[in-house]
């Protein structure tokens, strides 16, 4: 359309501001385009004062609820209320002010009193000279998006609350597991102190150092970020360095190469255990009588992880009595259920080598 | 810093056993124990009147989360070093569940020892906090049981 068909056009729907013609309505497809559209639209002079709607069409008067005549010849303010956002209203004033176009989504009122939300899409309407002749406001109503966003919002915030709920009940689960491996340590403890015959307190002190072991283990599984993946890495470092240092002796080295292998919490408790087991064994026999020696720990990770544990001691007693232990039982069926190859070689007098592989 | 070879512990644990254990560890290292505490009141009221060189807190207490406050009430007031035992170490460590007030600082204690402990961990952290308190710097540095605030840890590091 060029300047001349835009100018009669406008002309023409000048025409039909006041009166409107109903024949002259029939014969003019942009006039019968606006009226059919389901978009509501409005056009406002801003050359008559306080820019008043000039035009609306029967889209707009559907989503207002308001006829014809009650808004022909008003500001378009009258549609804002207490709940209009201020800087909106604000910045649709200076788009006017500064005759530019602007798109903004506002809440407005209906006639009877009730709120909808609409995209407004104002523009101004220049004649060829550059002088301003309308403002033409195309409003969708999109208050079932902000109705989406609230319920969304709503649904986001349940969620929160109850993965806060969830959240609190973990920590306190974990704050009861921790709290109470201590106490049973704490008893194990308290209780060998009363017993005098030494192999009863030794086996009372080989239980505390089980139940260490664990409580070590759940330590270690929630100070990582998923509380489901366990480091024998990690394990093997603060194991090693408590069962040597409870010993009280400073003539036992300590070599550690370990390499980062994560496994499934689900397997930490049972290799936290034989790991135990295996380094209490050898601070027990390897060492004997004021030996002095070394104890190597290697974790290496590939396709399987392969935990080798040896020293230079005296090595183990012979098997036929170890079994009957009941550390070497436990060492035995941990292994059995972690599917683990569990392999020890010991020789007088060249030390113990234990070998853990499981699969990763 | 101090003319004595042993220090006045005050223990606050509100868990009967977790408490007996603490007595008899500080005791059998040769320090004594100045007062002990079940409840964040009860603490909070001992320390009005309390001469003590260090204290145990425990962080949750039977009265809540007071541990914080007893805390601070002791180190800030009374100018008591203190370190606190706690399952929830992240807590002090993170501090992000808890806001500033904890963050960083370790809520003004001088240490943190996590939860579950071992025997041998706690017999440690005792003997370097003797040494770290009656002659500092310490020689050596925390043993893994025991978290120092990194400022005091900073501090002893340039004394060293």
């Amino acid at each position: 359309m060029d300047n001349a068909d835009a100018s009669r056009l406008a002309e023409r729907t000048r025409a039909e501001f006041g009166e409107i013609d109903p024949l002259f309505g029939e014969i003019d497809p942009f006039s019968a385009i606006i009226r059919t559209t389901q978009l509501p639209m409005v056009v406002t002079d801003p050359r008559r004062h306080d820019n008043p709607i000039v035009f609306a069409n029967p889209a707009f008067l559907r989503m207002t609820g308001y006829e014809r005549f009650e808004v022909t010849g008003r500001n378009c303010r009258f549609l804002q209320g207490p709940g209009t956002c201020p800087k909106s209203i604000a910045r649709v004033r200076e788009a006017v002010r500064a005759e530019r176009s602007i798109e903004i989504d506002l809440l407005n009122y209906r006639k009877d009193g009730s709120t909808f939300y609409t995209a407004l899409h104002l523009n101004p309407v220049h004649a060829k000279s550059g002088t301003l002749q309308f403002y033409f406001a195309a409003q969708l109503d999109v208050t079932e998006r902000y109705r989406l966003i609230r319920e969304r919002e709503a649904e986001n915030e349940a969620l929160q609350e109850a993965l806060a709920v969830k959240t609190t009940l973990i920590h306190e689960i974990d704050h009861r597991v921790k709290n109470n491996l201590q106490m049973i340590a704490a008893m194990i403890v308290l209780q060998s102190q009363r017993i005098p015959d030494p192999s009863t307190r030794a086996s009372m002190l080989d239980t505390l150092q089980r139940v260490e072991a664990l409580g070590t283990v759940h330590r270690r599984l929630h100070q990582s970020e998923s509380a489901s993946r366990f480091d024998i890495a990690d394990f093997v470092r603060d194991l090693v360095a408590d069962l040597v240092g409870a010993t009280g002796r400073s003539d036992i080295r300590v070599e550690l190469d370990l390499a980062s292998a994560v496994i499934h919490a689900d397997k930490s408790v049972a290799v936290a255990l034989l790991l135990n087991e295996i380094v209490t064994n050898i601070l027990k026999h390897a060492f004997t009588e004021g030996r002095p020696g070394t104890i190597a720990v290697q974790v290496a990770a590939g396709s399987e992880i392969r935990i080798v544990v040896e020293d230079d001691g005296i090595g183990m007693p012979e098997a036929a009595e170890a079994r009957s232990t009941f550390g070497q039982s436990l060492m035995g069926t941990l292994a059995r259920q972690l599917g683990a190859r569990l392999t020890v070689a010991s020789a007088p007098r060249k030390g113990t080598r234990v070998e853990l592989i499981l699969s990763g | 810093m101090m003319d004595q070879r042993s220090l006045r512990v005050f223990l606050v644990e509100d868990e009967a056993i977790l408490l007996m254990q603490l007595e008899a560890l500080v005791t059998a290292a040769g320090h004594e124990v100045v007062a002990t505490a079940m409840s964040g009141e009860e603490a909070i009221r001992t320390a009005e009147t309390l001469d003590a060189d260090l204290a145990f807190v425990d962080l949750r207490l039977c009265d809540g989360e007071t541990g914080f406050r007893v805390g601070r009430c002791l180190a800030r007031d009374a100018g008591i070093p203190v370190i606190f035992v706690t399952a929830n170490d992240r807590r002090v460590l993170g501090g992000a569940e808890r806001g500033a007030e904890i963050d960083g600082s370790f809520g003004g204690a001088l240490g943190v020892i996590a939860k579950p402990y071992t025997l041998h961990g706690l017999q440690t952290a005792l003997a370097f906090l003797e040494e770290a308190l009656i002659a500092p710097p310490p020689s050596s540095a925390p043993p893994p049981g025991l978290l120092i605030a990194p400022h005091v840890a900073q501090r002893w590091r340039r004394a060293s």
